[in-house]
């Protein structure tokens, strides 16, 4: 995944149930995000979203859409229906990537600029932690159970796991050159942290924080370079 | 903000830490030569050229040390060229095992050879291809590309251009014939021809003040006229004589590129890929001005040793020389791939910016251009030609 890419999120269509789902996705140059029709691929809708839309997930029960517009330095929460924007979230300064607390609250968001996860309750709308990470955070991954947090640093070169109780960082799991996503498996009992100029995916046992294995790309005879 | 987020790390990570801990001292060592005021006053040198990009890689270096419990410090020098020498001395003296260097070769090699045992030295400045090859040392590692890995990055441009026909001009320094031997040296490797090269003679004299405009409208296309056929003009100059006079002077409708023009650099505050943006707005929240090359190359610098000292868990100068020239060495350095060293003279590898100075035209490596261990090592002298034997290693 290059760093223009978008990001994107799936939300099942409300209306008509047993339907296609609604795609959103978010558009980092564009200032937008565009609304695809899963079953068709088609273009339903596309909305303004802020400065520089990255980070963008949906609540559990379907009723909020979250885009942390990184140049304003906040999250934008829109109506998946109407597409209207119903307010907004305190982030913390240059927000990217972020992921929702399986309850749908709160929000952990990585601020790349400034070396923090920022936690803000979506309820209330306020600012609940500020903890310090490696430089450039980036992934936010979330274990099943809620309990584990996991942003990666893409310069730090870390996957940090983080006690959802506590805010605080309960180990730290050296892996290879700019981690970009972190993905817990359905199950919680394996973490994924892909390196995007390391070329690889480290497998890591989050009990332990140890690298279980390291899965490359490389094709026998051909110079990734 | 910086402040408070270094509190927190203290009070944030008790938790979690491993026992051993890497207490690294570096320090920064630029020499200030004397000289003319730069042609444009946007290339007016910053009193912290360097030593920002230094801090902000002490920074990140500290930031990343705080999960481990290794601590990053690091101590800036500037000093003329006739100080140099006992600067050097005195950072000897004051135990720095590890000196990021910014100056030029014959500043450079006699820090090497003064240097004790056990001593790393990192240049962050100086291209001469002289100290990759007979005049290397053991104990230097180059993050500055070589000049002829800058030639060949535009070189492999122009030439995937179909550009092949080239107006070299050169100045009259002796720098500016080296880099001009550079250019036909990546001419000759690429397949394009020097259709026709003259040298614009330093006289001396004022620059673009006064009637200087008017001056330099009438000269250059009287110097560039009646030149052969050519598809672009390729400028070495330097020592920043005349390279910026030539854009839309020159006789002929032709691109300008090299010293002017379209040029080959490390970094450019606009280059925005791979992440650069966030190094951008780390560094320009840091220093208050836009990255130079020599901020990124300092950074770099101190990045290799960060990363090195993360890896080894060893503060040690020659086990970070020796990690870093070893096969499992890499660093992230928002170029798209990772950057390594090549094993036998100490030259870190590393993709070339061509900047028009307002956005990042292409990367070299150009696409197509083949190599059987990297594409990175067709810029520059590759490890059969290399005239290097410090590294025990060489074709010779």
């Amino acid at each position: 995944m290059i760093r223009h890419a978008t990001a994107a999120v799936l939300l099942l269509g409300l209306a008509a149930p047993a339907q296609a789902y609604k795609v959103f996705v978010s558009n980092e140059r564009g200032n937008t995000v565009t609304v695809l029709d899963s079953d068709t691929w088609e273009v339903l809708a596309e909305f303004p979203a802020g400065n520089r839309p990255r980070g963008i997930t949906v609540a559990p029960d379907g009723s909020e859409l979250y885009v942390a517009s990184s140049d304003d330095d906040m999250i934008r929460v829109f109506d998946p229906n109407t597409y209207e924007e119903t307010h907004t979230l305190p982030s913390g300064p240059d927000p990217e990537l972020f992921v929702l607390h399986p309850s749908g609250n709160p929000l952990y968001i990585a601020n790349e600029d400034d070396n923090l996860v920022t936690v803000t309750d979506v309820k209330t709308g306020q600012i609940v932690g500020e903890i310090p990470v490696g430089v450039e955070p980036e992934g936010m991954g979330i274990s099943p159970d809620g309990k584990t947090l996991v942003n990666t640093s893409e310069t730090t070169n870390m996957a940090h796991f983080i006690d959802t109780e506590t805010f605080e960082i309960t180990q730290n799991t050296l892996v290879d050159q700019r981690p970009r996503v972190a993905q817990f498996t359905a199950d919680g009992k394996l973490l994924y942290v892909s390196s995007e100029i390391g070329g690889t995916v480290s497998v890591i046992d989050p009990a332990t924080g140890e690298v279980l294995h390291r899965i490359s790309f490389e094709i026998p005879g051909i110079n990734p370079s | 903000m910086l402040r408070r987020v270094a509190a927190l790390c203290a009070l944030g990570l008790a938790a979690a830490q491993p026992a051993s801990s890497a207490e690294v001292r570096a320090a920064v060592l630029r020499v200030d030569y004397p000289g003319l005021l730069p042609i444009s006053r946007l290339d007016l040198p910053p009193e912290d050229l360097g030593f920002a990009g230094a801090e902000l890689a002490t920074e990140d270096n500290a930031t990343t040390g705080g999960f481990l419990g290794d601590t990053y410090a690091v101590h800036d020098v500037a000093v003329a060229p006739e100080e140099a020498q006992a600067a050097f001395d005195q950072l000897v003296t004051e135990g720095y095992g590890i000196v990021v260097v910014l100056a030029h070769r014959d500043e450079v090699l006699a820090f090497a050879d003064s240097a004790p045992e056990g001593m790393l030295i990192l240049n962050a400045e100086a291209t001469d291809e002289s100290l990759r090859g007979e005049d290397c040392r053991a104990n230097v590692l180059h993050v500055a590309p070589s000049e002829r890995m800058l030639t060949d990055a535009l070189a492999q441009f122009l030439v995937w251009k179909r550009w092949e026909r080239w107006f070299l001009i050169h100045g009259s320094h002796p720098e500016d014939l080296a880099l001009a031997q550079a250019y036909e040296a990546s001419a000759e490797k690429f397949g394009a021809t020097i259709a026709e090269e003259r040298e614009f003679e330093d006289r001396g004299g004022a620059r673009v003040t006064d009637t200087g405009q008017a001056q330099v409208q009438q000269q250059i296309p009287l110097f560039t006229q009646d030149a052969r056929r050519h598809d672009v003009v390729v400028a070495a100059d330097a020592s920043d004589v005349f390279a910026a006079y030539l854009p839309f002077q020159t006789w002929d409708a032709r691109p300008v590129t090299g010293s002017a023009g379209l040029r080959p650099v490390t970094w450019h505050p606009a280059h925005e890929s791979w992440g650069a943006t966030q190094m951008q707005n780390r560094f320009e929240a840091l220093a208050h001005r836009p990255m130079r090359e020599e901020d990124y190359q300092a950074w770099l610098a101190l990045r290799v040793v960060g990363e090195a000292v993360t890896r080894t868990r060893s503060a040690d100068p020659q086990a970070i020389r020796d990690y870093a020239l070893g096969p499992d060495f890499e660093v992230g350095a928002f170029k798209g791939q990772p950057l390594t060293f090549r094993d036998w003279n100490g030259q870190l590898r590393q993709p070339i910016l061509l900047t028009d100075g307002r956005i990042t035209v292409s990367v070299s490596p150009q696409e197509g251009f083949l190599h059987p261990v990297s594409t990175l090592d067709t810029l520059g002298l590759d490890r059969p030609e290399s005239k290097c034997t410090a590294f025990g290693g060489g074709a010779e």
